[in-house]
């Protein structure tokens, strides 16, 4: 018989075997989905994170092994690098009858724009903030923010001193912490608060050239500035969270092969309540002159359909299920539990590949199972078994 | 006379069960034959082997002097949609197709043009008087009309062997009557040998050549 639908046609006669069919279906896309999503999940959370990492931390994060340093000593840098020195110190900030620790960072907002994709622009004695802690404070652009900070000033130690200041810019970083507890001031006025030297830096940030390779000049800045300085890559900050991903990631993987498992034995319920109900039409086609090949693709190309139907499914959730998580107010994440502000999946050709190629196998070897069971029983037996 | 069927030596086995003992039999072409005997004899079995729809344990079937019983599964399958036609006691009329649709399905087994094969399965539907139904569904037919679709569906492919298992063991007596002299007529007209499995004494009268199994042997 070289039409498939016939067959199929057959199959699914009847309400229950269509329902049970569609249940299968969505079943198993469910499962696919559902380790989608969990690899996308984690993909978007890594990618994301290293990529909010950057924009604010540029390609490598350069520290003095004493604390300070000052700007003359990283001079000697190559000029094919964009550095940006900034000068940190914690701090609290304080207002509606709250308080917040907080750290500040001096920056020349010309040189960090250039080395960071952060935009950051104010006027001299004015601050920008992340979203988050305008949010806390219930701060907008104009708003003032009073800070407690500590200085070197020999008439000031043992005291906080008070500043208030100007909210010129609210920026995002995309990470949650940064967003809540960053706030950037002009380095100089910084220096000047704090009682340091104008080129007193404790932080230098480097954006290599795009056409060079990451190892290279990471091993080039070592070599430019000796032992006192330590270099490590903008994502550094959270190297464990991002390792910890990655083996997250393949753990719940494998543990969500369960849900697989599962959905694979609804599929398996269906072929055998299939194979059970319409044995006697099998039997009949193949006394008709359906050879035992004929059935085999028949078999394999309804396997084909239930994994492709699923995939399909799959797909469609999991596309649902990405545009709840970026656009719905239902899933955002709790960006203090989970560092980043927003999150989305990021799947690639691989993961679609991986992931589909598994089920492929796992609907394959229950039809196999099916034909292997089907090819035991003779037609003889069959047809006096289901015909009386 | 040459022998369309020629069985030799079959025995065939269930388990521990022997079912047939060594079984010769000749079935000539065109010719028509009953085979009679009591329930678990072997008959239905025998028709069966003769069928192509299993092999025997030993022994061989010839068809026109091929020997089926070293058939491929594929090259078996075939010879059953060309050569053979069944007529089971229950209809067995697929329920999601209609009447015309069952009575195509050998023929769309078989790859061969449905248009053509439809003339013919049309013209046998006027002889059976099932014409007027042909497009209903299996379930909105009487018994009697059921068997008669199933018959045409057997016929459809022209068969040189015609083989019925208990064919009117499902019907009344004018029901049965009607759907046998329509096998005896069709068979004769389409030139194909004629085998029914019956233990209905009254329709085994019917034919000249009777064959009578008992515990797996043919008696006589």
């Amino acid at each position: 018989m070289d039409s498939f639908l016939s067959i199929f046609k057959i199959i699914i006669e009847g309400k229950s075997s269509k329902r049970f069919l569609f249940a299968s279906i969505l079943s198993f896309g469910f499962s696919i989905a559902v380790i989608l999503s969990t690899i996308g999940l984690m993909d978007g959370f890594e990618q994301t994170l290293r990529e909010s990492l950057k924009k604010s931390n540029s390609d490598f994060v350069v520290t003095a092994r004493s604390g300070f340093f000052l700007e003359e000593e990283v001079k000697k840098l190559n000029k094919g690098f964009l550095i940006a020195s900034v000068l940190q110190t914690e701090a609290f900030a304080v207002g509606n009858n709250r308080n917040k620790g907080i750290l500040v960072k001096g920056v020349r907002s010309i040189n960090f724009n250039q080395a960071t994709n952060l935009n950051i622009e104010f006027n001299d004695g004015e601050i920008v903030i992340g979203k988050e802690l305008a949010k806390y404070f219930d701060l907008k652009v104009g708003d003032f923010l009073t800070v407690a900070i500590s200085t070197n000033r020999k008439r000031d130690q043992g005291t906080a001193l008070l500043k208030k200041l100007l909210i010129s810019n609210i920026i995002e970083h995309g990470i949650y912490e940064k967003d809540m507890r960053v706030i950037y001031i002009e380095k100089e006025k910084l220096s000047n608060i704090l009682g340091y030297k104008p080129n007193t830096a404790n932080r230098l940030l480097v954006k290599m050239p795009s056409d060079q390779e990451r190892n290279f000049v990471e091993q080039e800045l070592k070599n430019n500035l000796g032992d006192e300085f330590s270099v490590v890559p903008f994502w550094n900050e959270y190297r464990t969270l991002i390792d910890a991903v990655e083996v997250e990631k393949n753990s719940i993987t494998s543990i969500l092969q369960i849900i697989v498992i599962v959905a694979v034995f609804n599929v398996l319920a269906f072929v055998i309540f299939i194979f059970e109900k319409k044995s006697q039409d099998f039997f009949l086609l193949r006394a008709m002159g359906l050879s035992l090949k004929q059935l085999n693709q028949f078999w394999i190309k309804l396997m084909a359909l239930i994994w492709l139907c699923s995939s399909l499914v799959a797909l469609f959730m999991t596309g649902l299920f990405n545009f709840a998580l970026s656009d719905l107010n239902l899933l955002n994440i709790p960006g203090e539990i989970y560092v980043l502000t927003k999150l989305t999946l990021v799947l690639d050709k691989y993961d679609y590949m991986l992931v589909l190629f598994i089920s492929l196998l796992w609907i394959m070897m229950i039809g196999m199972l099916l034909l292997w069971r089907m090819k035991q029983k003779s037609l003889l037996s069959g047809l006096r078994q289901e015909f009386r | 006379m040459s022998h369309l069927v020629d069985c030799q030596k079959i025995h065939k086995s269930f388990g521990k069960n022997e079912i047939l003992k060594g079984i010769d039999l000749q079935l000539v072409h065109k010719q028509k034959y009953v085979i009679q005997g009591t329930s678990g004899s072997g008959k239905s079995t025998l028709l069966y082997l003769i069928g192509g729809l299993d092999k025997p344990d030993s022994g061989r079937i010839l068809y026109e002097n091929n020997d089926i019983s070293g058939f491929s599964d594929e090259k078996l399958a075939k010879f059953r949609n060309k050569n053979i036609g069944f007529v089971f006691q229950f209809h067995f009329l697929l329920p999601s197709m209609t009447c015309l649709q069952n009575t195509l399905l050998p023929a769309q087994i078989a790859g061969v043009s449905k248009s053509e094969t439809k003339n013919f399965v049309m013209d046998l539907a006027r002889k059976m008087k099932v014409d007027h139904v042909i497009n209903k569904y299996p379930y909105q037919l009487s018994g009697g009309e059921q068997q008669r679709v199933n018959i045409i569906r057997a016929l459809s492919m022209k068969p040189s062997l015609l083989l019925c298992d208990e064919p009117t063991g499902n019907l009344d007596t004018n029901n049965s009557k009607l759907v046998m002299g329509l096998l005896e007529q069709l068979s004769t007209e389409m030139n194909s040998t004629l085998v029914v499995v019956t233990h209905d004494r009254n329709i085994a009268e019917r034919f000249q050549n009777k064959i009578t199994i008992e515990d797996g042997q043919i008696i006589s």
